[in-house]
C-alpha cells in the first residue's frame, strides 16, 4: 500500500448495513443456494457476500457452534432477530476442535473451511495461498502485495468497510480490495514501539485519514492541521458511543511519543460513529509550530500503523 | 460431538442483571472546580470549545498535557464522562452517560488502553455486559446478561478459549 493508494479509500460516510451474512460454519450447506442477496433465500438463511450462496443464519451467539460462536453479518454488525447474521469463526484452532488439523478460521469467508490446496477450492476471484491453506484476493500471497495482486477484486465502497474485502483490506472508490499493510514508513510508528500488526490481528484497523481543511480555532499560537482518522472494528466488535471509551487510540510524534487521542486531542462532537458503530470516523486538530506539513503517525493497539503527511 | 467446548456457561442469574437505582450523570456549573494536582491549572468549562474540565500541565515536547480528574462534555454542555488522566494518558475508572445523563458504562483504563472490568448497563440500570480486559486485550470471562440469563465466554488474547477436555 502506498500514500497514493491510502486516498483511494473512500470515508465510508453512511455506509449501508450490509443485510448479507450466512450460517453453518463448514460449507456443509454451500454450494447449492446461490444467492445476491437475503431475498433470494428460503427462512433461516440468509446470503453469504463472499461465497454467494445461502446458509444458515443465527440471530446470536447460542444459535452457534462453539467452533463459530461469532453471530454477525460479514461486515461484523452483531446479528439480531430483525437482521440475522452467520456464525463466523476465530482461530484456526477452535475449527479443529480445540487442536491443530487441516481446517482453518478463513479470512475470506469468516467460516471454519478445509484448508485449500488449489484456488478451485477457493471463492470466485480468490486465489489460494498452499503455505498457509487460505484463500486470499489476488495472488497467491493472499493479498499482502496491495495495489497489485489484489487489484480485480470487486467490492461496493458505498456499503461499510471493509464491505467484502474482510478483516486486514479495505474496498477502495474503485471498488476493488487492497490489503492495508502496518505503515511504519515514518519516524512516528518507527520508534514507536507498537508491535507488529497483520490481518490476524484483533485490533480496529485504521483504513483512511484525511488531511482537512485547517480550523485556527483549535489553536492557541501554533499553527492548526486538522485531520480525521476512520477506522473498521475487528469482526464482532463495535466502537463505543462514548468518546471518552475508546480504546488505546494514540498519535504518534516525529520521536516517537504516543499521545491518547480520546484525552486530549478529541472531542465529542469531532466523533462520529458509522454502520451499527462497526466504522468510526475521528476529527481532531494537531498544533504545531511548523508552517507548512507535518508527518502524523495514528494507530489503536492491536491495530494498524498509519504515517499521513499533513498539509496547511 | 467435540472433545472441546467453548467455556460458554448460561445460567439464571437474574440477581447479577439486577442493578441498583439508575445512576444519573453528576449536575456540573460553570463555576466548576476540580482537585488539580500541584503543578497543575484547570482549563476548560461549560461553555469552552475544548468540551471538558481537566486539570493541564505542559509536557515533553511542549504539548498540552492533562493529568488529574477530567470531566468531558457533550457540545450540550452535558456530563459525557468523568474519569481521570495520568500524564495524558486515561487511567483508573472511568464513567459514561449518554446525553440524557444515564450511566451507560464504567471502564477502567491504564495508559489509555482498556485494564481491568468494562460494564455496559441498560436503560433501567441493570448491568448489559461484564468484560475483563488486560493491556488492550479481552482475557478470561466475558459475561453478557440477556433477560436475567447470563452467558460467560472465556478469552485469551482478545479471543474465545476452548475449555479443557473433560
Amino acid at each position: 500500500m502506498t500514500l497514493g493508494t491510502k486516498t483511494l479509500w473512500l470515508a465510508a460516510a453512511a455506509a449501508a448495513l450490509f443485510a448479507m451474512g450466512c450460517g453453518e460454519t463448514s460449507g456443509s450447506d454451500a454450494g447449492t443456494d446461490t444467492c445476491s442477496s437475503d431475498a433470494n433465500c428460503a427462512t433461516g438463511k440468509v446470503c453469504h457476500p463472499v461465497l454467494k450462496e445461502c446458509v444458515t443464519s443465527c440471530t446470536g451467539s447460542a444459535d452457534c457452534p462453539s467452533s463459530a460462536k461469532t453471530c454477525a453479518k460479514y461486515d461484523g454488525t452483531p446479528g439480531s432477530t430483525s437482521a440475522p447474521g452467520f456464525c463466523q469463526c476465530s482461530t484456526d484452532q477452535l475449527c479443529n476442535d480445540g487442536s491443530t488439523g487441516d481446517r482453518v478460521c478463513s479470512t475470506a469467508t469468516k467460516r471454519c473451511e478445509n484448508k485449500c490446496t488449489s484456488s478451485s477450492m477457493c471463492p470466485s476471484g480468490y486465489t489460494c495461498n498452499t503455505g498457509t491453506g487460505q484463500c486470499g484476493m489476488g495472488g497467491t500471497d493472499a493479498g499482502s502485495d496491495a495495489g497489485t495482486g489484489d487489484a480485480g477484486i470487486t467490492c461496493n465502497s458505498t456499503n461499510a468497510q471493509p464491505d467484502t474485502c474482510g478483516y486486514g483490506s479495505a474496498c477502495t472508490s474503485s471498488n476493488t480490495c487492497e490489503a492495508i499493510t502496518d505503515d511504519r514508513s515514518c519516524s512516528n510508528i518507527a520508534n514507536s514501539g507498537r508491535p507488529a500488526w497483520s490481518s490476524s490481528s484483533t485490533g480496529p484497523v485504521i483504513f483512511n485519514v484525511v488531511d482537512e481543511a485547517d480550523v485556527a480555532a483549535d489553536c492557541t499560537a501554533d499553527n492548526p492541521f486538522t485531520v480525521t482518522v476512520y477506522a473498521y472494528a475487528a469482526p464482532g466488535q463495535t466502537f463505543p458511543p462514548n468518546k471518552s471509551n475508546l480504546p488505546g487510540f494514540f498519535y504518534y510524534t516525529s520521536s516517537g511519543t504516543a499521545v491518547d487521542i480520546p484525552t486530549n486531542l478529541l472531542r465529542t462532537t469531532g466523533y462520529t460513529l458509522y454502520s451499527g458503530n462497526t466504522v468510526m470516523g475521528a476529527k481532531f486538530t494537531l498544533c504545531s509550530t511548523a508552517t507548512s506539513s507535518i508527518v502524523a503517525g495514528f494507530g489503536f493497539t492491536n491495530g494498524n500503523g498509519w504515517c499521513q503527511t499533513l498539509t496547511r | 460431538m467435540n472433545r472441546y467446548a467453548l467455556l460458554t456457561v448460561a445460567v439464571a442469574a437474574v440477581a447479577f442483571a439486577q442493578a441498583p437505582a439508575v445512576e444519573k450523570a453528576p449536575a456540573i456549573r460553570a463555576d466548576h472546580k476540580l482537585a488539580c494536582p500541584a503543578g497543575t491549572k484547570q482549563v476548560g468549562g461549560l461553555k469552552s470549545n475544548m468540551q471538558l474540565f481537566a486539570c493541564m500541565k505542559l509536557g515533553a515536547e511542549g504539548m498540552r498535557v492533562f493529568h488529574g480528574p477530567m470531566i468531558s462534555l457533550y457540545a450540550s454542555g452535558k456530563v459525557e464522562a468523568v474519569g481521570q488522566a495520568e500524564d495524558g494518558f486515561r487511567t483508573g475508572k472511568w464513567t459514561f452517560f449518554n446525553e440524557q445523563g444515564v450511566k451507560t458504562g464504567e471502564t477502567e483504563f491504564l495508559k489509555g488502553d482498556f485494564n481491568g472490568r468494562r460494564a455496559f448497563f441498560n436503560a433501567d440500570g441493570s448491568l448489559k455486559a461484564e468484560e475483563n480486559w488486560v493491556k488492550g486485550m479481552r482475557q478470561g470471562p466475558q459475561t453478557t446478561f440477556v433477560n436475567g440469563v447470563a452467558t460467560v465466554t472465556e478469552y485469551k488474547d482478545d479471543r474465545p478459549v476452548a475449555a479443557p477436555a473433560k
